[in-house]
């Protein structure tokens, strides 16, 4: 009896011992686990992959979405504003007309769109940030700067949703659980403005003021996106020391001309803080790396750099904008009481007499008009350019356009419209106009009023105005600096605001802009009014105030956020 | 009371939409389950008749009840891109004088009217003769001559009726998969290719 006690004892330790369960745990062949990217190599790419959401798109969704949420916010900033219409033909992309005519509800899939790309773009720096907490075989060093610029990448994902919809849960590495879909149902009942701060704090403190890759941030990338997220917050204190550092570092200084900054043979030069890579041939099989939030923005007919689809035309208020004065300043109150003529219903065939009144030559390097040489596409031949001239107008965008010498080298095989032109996010001219905004909000106006001199001087570069073929210049450019001294707070604040308009216009910050000004329902509503003369579309359009400051929070999203039957997300004031 | 810009949208002419939570504002809260892909039964019709040497045999089928969201209209009867429209836009329009419409009133640009609406909405009914096939068997005697088995000759059509109000080009639609990783939806009209009409002659011979 002994005998067969001990021997089951040891048949019971041997079968135990000889066999566990793990024989049942195999690892899936074909599929990338966590564990396979928790070291050095798995999380840097981890990391390249949340860059790679900069331009919203990474999805299998089709190119449909990269609209909705392209680097450059052209819907959002500047349809939604008063310096650009949706453009091209009435019918083609139905949800951007309702935005544009201020009929902006929740279950527009634009809205959706975009809060998905950032939201996607915060999930992948939560992974690197979890993967690198179970990674050992990297320097104390090496982890610090990931974790920097994650966490640059997470607060600026979370600040491109905050000026969208303002009130958004935060994700952090702690909330995400890739197992567990209902982690990230968080509430948005706070302001995450802190913990925007608090990521972009962290990267600055630990960025080298230099990196070895381009398109990495700097310490001068997180700082002027930290001060960026100050002005939003309207801390002006707190944001001047951050950019008048990036002054002092004396590591960037502005273009000599003007449009060095809209060619992507001029990527990442030294006026550069931060930009969007993007890139063509380099594997990607739909060149789905190259602007392709933009890529309906071209002029659509009449030969040269024409291809589709005749999107995102310059408003006349805008082009109205870069009228000066005799002496070469702008016209900020009355610029919109007479219109600079255009080429509205005149055939390219039939004779045009081009505006002869004095303008800043940066309208000729924002704006595509008739008569005026198109980077060097030959001169914009007008009519035949646009789409449907009766309903968009008469203008075309320039700032992001490749130029025919692009063609094939910076522009995808096939499709030029999907090219390697970067979208500066972070420019120095943004620096200095900040810093001017910030002195005319709390500070010395006359300093103000240098930094603003600062960018009309490059501005006024003789060497950066657009030529036509016959060698002069394309039209009556005539811009000067302020000379007299600023003394009025409210008239610096202004002019500074001004040319921040014209230095940043078609480039996606116009809306957000007026909005942390305070003075998106004036500016708009007299836009509207005035605008509907032109595009009847936009008779009756109202910004509300109160509401219209931020878009609505998708439907979608808010029905996805059900936890049990009880809501998690609360929908904006108004909507 | 109506959707959006109350200036443009609120005068005659134009679509009424309901205000389904009652707050006396047409916006995304209004949104409400419309039409019902499910038909209430599915029903099928054999019928094989024999006469002397003829023999008819038909097959009809059809579903009762359920709807389609015809969104081929988004394209025929709205100013959606550049392209052919529908006679309905043409005809049946809103306009000044003829205000039993069916369209509202026509204009350049019009994203309110293309929302998602029961204007899309229509009965899905249908009974369609999926086969006919009318065969003639050759007399023994004639065969026999021939050296010949069994044979007939027959016609056959298939899909050659269908009873249905539906407008669009095919009650009998597919599942619609819009793009990849999208949900498949049931119901959804946006542009199945319609059954062919087939008409076949033949022979059968055995020996």
């Amino acid at each position: 009896m002994k005998k067969i006690t001990i021997i089951t004892l040891v048949l019971c330790v041997a079968i135990a011992s000889a066999c566990s369960d793990k024989f049942l745990d195999v690892q899936p062949k074909a599929a990338l686990a966590v564990s396979t990217l928790q070291n050095k190599v798995g999380v840097n790419s981890l990391l390249i992959g949340a860059y790679s959401l900069l331009d919203g798109w990474a999805t299998a969704e089709g190119a449909y979405r990269s609209y909705q949420v392209g680097a450059d916010n052209w819907v959002y900033g500047s349809v939604a504003s008063d310096d650009a219409y949706k453009g091209t033909i009435a019918g083609d992309q139905p949800p951007i007309s309702l935005i544009e005519q201020g009929n902006i509800q929740s279950d527009n899939i634009y809205f959706r769109g975009k809060r998905r790309g950032m939201y996607d773009g915060i999930a992948r720096t939560n992974d690197v940030l979890q993967a690198l907490a179970a990674t050992t075989d990297v320097t104390d060093a090496e982890r610090q700067q990931i974790i920097a610029e994650a966490r640059f990448l997470r607060g600026h994902y979370h600040f491109e949703l905050k000026k969208m919809f303002n009130m958004v849960p935060y994700i952090d590495e702690k909330i995400y659980n890739p197992n567990d879909l209902e982690s990230t149902k968080m509430p948005n009942n706070e302001d995450i403005w802190p913990k925007i701060v608090a990521d972009l704090k962290a990267a600055y403190d630990v960025l080298p003021t230099k990196q070895t890759q381009v398109g990495r941030p700097t310490k001068w990338a997180a700082g002027a996106e930290l001060a960026k997220s100050y002005l939003f917050q309207k801390k002006f204190t707190e944001a001047k020391p951050l950019l008048d550092a990036i002054v002092a570092s004396g590591q960037y200084k502005l273009m000599d001309k003007f449009h060095d900054n809209f060619r992507a043979v001029m990527n990442n030069n030294t006026e550069s803080i931060f930009e969007v890579q993007y890139s063509v041939n380099d594997g990607a099989a739909g060149g789905e790396n190259g602007n392709i939030g933009s890529t309906l923005n071209y002029p659509y007919g009449g030969g040269g750099v024409t291809t589709c689809c005749g999107f995102f035309q310059p408003s006349q208020n805008l082009v109205n904008a870069f009228k000066t004065d005799g002496t070469g300043l702008p016209l900020m109150d009355t610029f919109n009481a007479t219109d600079v003529t255009s080429d509205q219903g005149i055939e390219s065939t039939q004779p045009f007499t081009p505006y002869a009144g004095t303008v800043d030559p940066r309208l000729d390097w924002t704006v595509g008009r008739r008569g005026v040489q198109f980077l060097d596409w030959g001169v914009h031949p007008g009519k035949a350019y646009v789409r449907d001239q009766a309903y968009g107008g008469p203008y075309s965008p320039k700032k992001h356009v490749m130029y025919r010498s692009d063609v094939g080298t910076n522009t995808f095989a096939g499709n030029p419209r999907l090219n390697a032109n970067n979208y500066r996010m972070i420019r120095y001219d943004h620096v200095l106009l900040w810093l001017a905004e910030v002195e005319a909000e709390v500070g010395d106006l006359e300093k103000a009023r240098g930094y603003v001199n600062q960018i009309r001087k490059r501005a006024a570069n003789p060497d950066g105005f657009v030529v036509n073929p016959n060698g002069k210049p394309a039209a009556n450019y005539v811009i000067s600096q302020y000379t007299a001294p600023w003394t009025d707070r409210a008239v610096a604040l202004k002019a500074v605001r001004f040319e921040q308009r014209l230095e940043f216009a078609m480039e996606g910050h116009r809306r957000f802009d007026l909005v942390r000004w305070g003075i998106a329902e004036p500016t708009l509503n007299a836009y509207y009014a005035a605008e509907a003369k032109k595009r009847q579309y936009l008779t009756g359009v109202q910004f509300t105030k109160g509401k219209h400051e931020y878009f609505p929070i998708p439907l979608q999203e808010i029905l996805n956020s059900k936890k049990g039957s009880t809501e998690t997300l609360t929908q904006n004031p108004g909507y | 009371m109506q959707f959006g810009n109350a200036a443009s949208e609120n005068v005659a002419g134009r679509f009424k939409f309901r205000d389904v939570n009652g707050d006396g504002v047409i916006n995304s809260k209004d949104l409400s389950v419309i039409g019902n892909p499910h038909p209430k039964f599915n029903y099928g019709l054999n019928v094989n008749l024999n006469y002397k040497n003829f023999g008819l045999t038909l097959f009809g089928q059809g579903v009762q009840g359920n709807q389609i969201f015809n969104y081929v209209k988004y394209w025929t009867d709205f100013p959606t891109f550049a392209g052919n429209r529908s006679t309905r836009m043409l005809c049946q329009s809103w306009r000044p004088g003829a205000t039993d419409a069916i369209l509202p009133q026509l204009r350049s640009s019009d994203q309110v009217s293309i929302q998602p609406s029961t204007y899309y909405l229509e009965s899905g009914s249908y009974f369609r003769l999926k086969n006919v096939q009318l065969t003639y068997q050759l007399p023994q005697a004639l065969l026999s001559r021939l050296k010949l088995g069994n044979t007939s000759v027959y016609v056959q059509g298939q899909n050659l009726l269908t009873a249905t109000k539906y407008s669009g080009m095919d009650p009998e639609i597919n599942l619609r998969n819009y793009s990849a990783g999208n949900d498949r939806q049931i119901g959804v009209d946006g542009g199945s290719y319609p059954v062919a009409k087939t008409v076949l002659v033949g022979l059968n011979l055995s020996f």
